[in-house]
């Protein structure tokens, strides 16, 4: 009640609720015309096709396996802890980043590692350093942490200039400006952050399933699928998307519970002013140095790292043997053009799907913004489809966009689109409450505030989100080829596991990781020098 | 343990002493080699999150770390040793010796505690074996070649089902009769059955041009649905799972049509051959193990039932299905070699037919990758064939 009045103070308390209700009303309509849809379709059009069940058996099925209590238990256990550590560790070295500025791009480049390494080439290896629980966990850990990470890095900036100069005038330090302005600031992007990592967090523990386990969603829905127990596969995938909508629900709730009475900035970024002083050249110049150093670092730990796992060389390769497996002998160089030809099937397959799923992010988001009311009633509905694990999904999705460049391609947007359009939204509800003001009072509608003021405050959040989706869709792409296609980066990774050729799949990881972070970078430095210029504006 | 049906030969018990004292030489040993194990295994977990360039897994080893000591603090059981056997599968009937073994103590019976891991369909149990994490593996022959060829220190030690259950399942309806008629289709293949898909066609002589592949995932779905004519599938599964599903299929096996090979093979390190500590317990695992099998074949009903209701009681299995698994696979386990020999028993033969139908796949397989010398010792010590 409390929060109501506080986040909606303006309004008599009869509207609020009447609002509150009838975008209830709104989104269980909504759900229901998809379901009795859902229904039809499965009773005639895909009737023959043992793909897609009717949600009534759905439910008797959920009802039958008794919810998959144990299955859940043991997917949850793994999925929480996965979500805490890598949260942890995520605000913990966001923290850290701040108090030491110089850490931060090293800190989010061993992010955008961690995010970009398929899961079908580093399961393997976790299941023979860890238990298979510890194992899940961490594959958990690992789809969590960069997005959080991203989030917490985004929040602490946001703090407003204006307060951090009162902390500063009053000679407080960089504790406390973290300590009372910053952690505070931080909260809004901070629980998005949050929120969306808990889906995450399960869909992690799931795909580890993939590798073996006596219980668990991920398992039980392998069986399923391989004994065409389709009403079985499909109610696994609805418990999991449940689950995984009221672990994010919780979240939220959680956090509005916390967040009362916190001053939201209205600034977009407070951009270091040093980033400016440097003309064009030198900063280019600082960056090429910054990424030499980092590489260095990296190959540095990467062998260190080798020498003392103690680990076969058989599966552990050092940069030095993918060094030698890509320049020296006879076949090197066929090595190095399979895995060249490879990676761009894999580029064109993710570019594919970035575009069709930023395309469908910014109209989505501009629908949205246009009429609150529909996004109040669609808005969980997208939530709720960010939690629907993907891998439950490739049949389908085969089976209707077939297993060429269309089905990877939806594939891969389907990964990059959620993400993109929540941020992207946010986006446009954060211009300036002053801006926007002046426009509505000079008459304007929401379509000039839009077109005015929106989409150019917008814009930062659109190279925010690309900074998260162009890795998720190159993930995406990867999976979609390890399960469906049967081509590019993705499909030899699987290929070189199942033959235990460990140079080339390395090689491989080393490819992705080295392109993800590159991408990464490029669409940095184009927010940053977006930001910095809207600021000045 | 009175309800163990083995006739212990007399040979053990005349060894009483020496092995009474074997064994606490083994125990002491054991001992050692867990604390040993205890460093490295620290040692790894460092090295292997420094490896992942990021610090999720120190956390995440804290966290779960009270498990791992449980686990090897666990000497409730006092003196046996303990040992992994990593399956390539979930646990379901596919495994049904290895349930029995469990169930019943054999294993134990044979001086061994032994675990069983699950796998997967994107676990490869040549590194978790290669690594030590698991003594003894279950794998496909020409996946466990190609680990070999790239440097991991493995043998094999028997193969649990004489002939590849691998197949090329079709509708019945239209059914794909032999390797020729596959001409102008589409057959599915997954990824795993990929190396094994290559070498076939080669044995055949069919170039794949000739052929529509598709990639398909685990699941038989595209066949039923029409997506695809043939798929690459294993006799004891898909087939059963699509009739039950009412799309009744027709299925050839790849070892009628020039491609004779084992599959299912028992794997271990070679250094753990030459250690004698090491070997033995690879002994008294396998010894176990055929035990566990002779029981699974007389038994399928009961099979079924322990898959179902025991080791993969959460995976919802179909009891119908699984039943239908234990009697198929029978065929595969057992034949007139496995009664002159005993189970798992590779001959000269079948290692040679093996190695030439890998070779069609660039495969480089030799003699000396295959070894029967823990199996000698098993049927040596007495167990009924």
């Amino acid at each position: 009640m409390t929060t109501l009045f506080v986040s909606n103070r303006k309004n008599l308390t009869k509207n609020i609720f009447n609002l509150k209700y009838s975008h209830w009303i709104g989104s269980v309509l909504v759900s229901g015309v998809i379901l009795l849809l859902w229904e039809v379709l499965a009773l005639t059009l895909f009737a023959k096709h043992h793909v897609v069940p009717t949600p009534v058996s759905v439910v008797l099925k959920i009802w039958q396996d008794h919810f998959y209590s144990t299955d859940l238990q043991v997917t949850l256990s793994e999925a929480i802890l996965g979500w805490v550590i890598g949260n942890t560790l995520a605000v913990v070295l966001a923290g850290l980043s701040l108090l030491l500025p110089k850490l931060e791009s090293l800190f989010l480049s061993f992010g955008v590692m961690t995010y970009a390494v398929p899961t079908v080439a580093i399961g393997p290896l976790l299941f023979i350093i860890e238990s298979p629980f510890d194992a899940k966990v961490t594959m958990s850990v690992l789809s969590v942490f960069f997005v959080t990470l991203a989030s917490a890095v985004a929040g602490f900036r946001a703090a407003s200039r204006t307060s951090l100069e009162l902390i500063s005038s009053f000679g407080g330090g960089k504790w406390a400006m973290l300590y009372k302005v910053r952690l505070r600031a931080s909260i809004p992007s901070l629980v998005s952050g949050l929120s969306v990592s808990a889906p995450a967090a399960i869909l992690g523990a799931m795909i580890g399933d993939y590798f073996g386990g006596q219980a668990g969603l991920g398992v039980v829905m392998l069986q399923a699928q391989q004994q065409l127990a389709v009403s079985r596969t499909w109610a696994v995938a609805v418990v999991a998307t449940v689950v995984s909508g009221i672990f994010y629900a919780l979240i939220v709730a959680l956090a509005k519970v916390f967040g009362i009475g916190v001053a939201i900035s209205t600034e977009a970024d407070s951009v270091d002013p040093k980033d400016k002083k440097y003309p064009l050249p030198v900063s280019i110049l600082f960056l090429v140095t910054k990424a030499i150093i980092g590489t260095i670092l990296i190959l540095l730990t990467w062998n260190l790292a080798v020498s003392l796992s103690g680990l076969s060389s058989f599966f552990v390769k050092t940069p030095i043997d993918i060094w030698n497996y890509l320049t020296l002998g006879s076949s090197a160089h066929l090595h190095q053009q399979v895995i060249l030809q490879n990676l761009s099937i894999t580029l064109y397959h993710a570019g594919s799907g970035w575009i069709l799923g930023t395309v469908a992010a910014i109209t989505g988001a501009i629908a949205l913004i246009l009429s609150p009311v529909l996004s109040k009633v669609i808005m969980p509905l997208i939530l709720v489809l960010r939690s629907v694990p993907l891998v439950a999904m490739t049949p389908l999705i085969a089976l209707i966009f077939g297993r060429g460049l269309v089905g990877v391609t939806m594939i891969a947007a389907m990964v990059t689109v959620v993400p993109s359009l929540v941020t992207i939204s946010d986006g446009l509800k954060s211009s300036p409450g002053c801006a926007l003001d002046v426009v509505s009072c000079a008459g304007g509608n929401h379509f000039q505030l839009l077109s005015k003021i929106r989409t150019m405050y917008a814009l930062p959040a659109l190279f925010t989100a690309a900074k998260i989706s162009m890795p998720g869709a190159i993930l995406g792409a990867v999976l979609a080829e390890w399960l469906v296609t049967g081509n590019g980066i993705g499909h030899a990774m699987a290929y070189d596991v199942t033959g235990s050729n460990f140079s080339n799949l390395w090689s491989c990881v080393t490819a992705i990781v080295v392109v993800s972070l590159v991408l990464y970078y490029l669409v940095n430095t184009m927010e940053k020098t977006i930001r910095s210029h809207l600021s000045v504006q | 343990m009175t309800d163990l049906p083995i006739s212990s030969s007399a040979s053990n018990t005349n060894k009483g002493k020496d092995s009474h004292n074997n064994y606490l030489d083994e125990t002491l040993n054991q001992k050692v080699i867990s604390r040993r194990q205890l460093f490295t295994k620290g040692a790894k977990a460092i090295g292997a999150v420094a490896l992942m360039g990021s610090l999720p897994e120190i956390l995440a080893a804290c966290g779960t770390s009270s498990s791992a000591t449980t686990n090897s603090g666990a000497t409730g059981s006092a003196t046996l040793p303990k040992a992994n056997l990593q399956l390539n599968y979930l646990e379901n009937v596919q495994f049904a010796g290895s349930f029995f073994a469990e169930e019943k103590g054999y294993y134990r019976h044979y001086g061994i505690d032994v675990t069983l891991l699950p796998g997967g369909p994107n676990l490869a149990p040549e590194p978790i074996v290669a690594s030590g994490r698991a003594l003894v593996g279950i794998t496909h022959t020409a996946e466990v070649i190609q680990a070999i060829n790239n440097g991991a220190d493995l043998k094999i030690i028997g193969a649990c089902f004489q002939k590849s259950p691998t197949c090329i399942a079709s509708r019945a309806s239209a059914p794909i009769r032999n390797p020729q008629e596959m001409i102008g289709k589409k057959i599915g293949v997954s990824p795993t059955n990929e190396p094994i898909w290559q070498s076939f066609l080669k044995a055949n002589h069919i170039k794949a041009s000739q052929i529509n592949v598709v990639t398909v995932g685990f699941d038989p779905t595209p066949l039923a649905t029409g997506e695809i004519d043939g798929l690459v599938a294993f006799y004891t599964n898909e087939p059963i799972v699509l009739r039950l599903k009412g799309v009744p299929t027709y299925a050839f096996l790849l070892n009628n049509f020039n491609y004779p090979m084992m599959d299912d093979v028992y794997i271990v390190r070679g250094s753990d051959l030459k250690d004698p500590i090491m070997s033995k317990q690879i002994t008294s695992l396998m010894s176990g193990e055929s035990k566990g099998w002779s029981q699974a074949i007389a038994h399928p009903d009961e099979a079924a039932k322990l898959a179902v209701t025991k080791f993969g009681a959460n995976l919802h299995l179909n009891p119908v299905q699984q039943k239908l698994d234990a009697q198929e696979q029978n065929q595969f386990v057992s034949d007139s070699n496995t009664a002159k020999h005993g189970l798992f028993w590779m001959t000269p033969q079948t290692i040679a037919g093996t190695i030439k139908s890998l070779s069609y796949g660039n495969v480089k397989a030799t003699t000396s990758m295959f070894s029967n010398e823990i199996l000698s010792k098993v049927y040596r010590s007495g167990i009924k064939l």
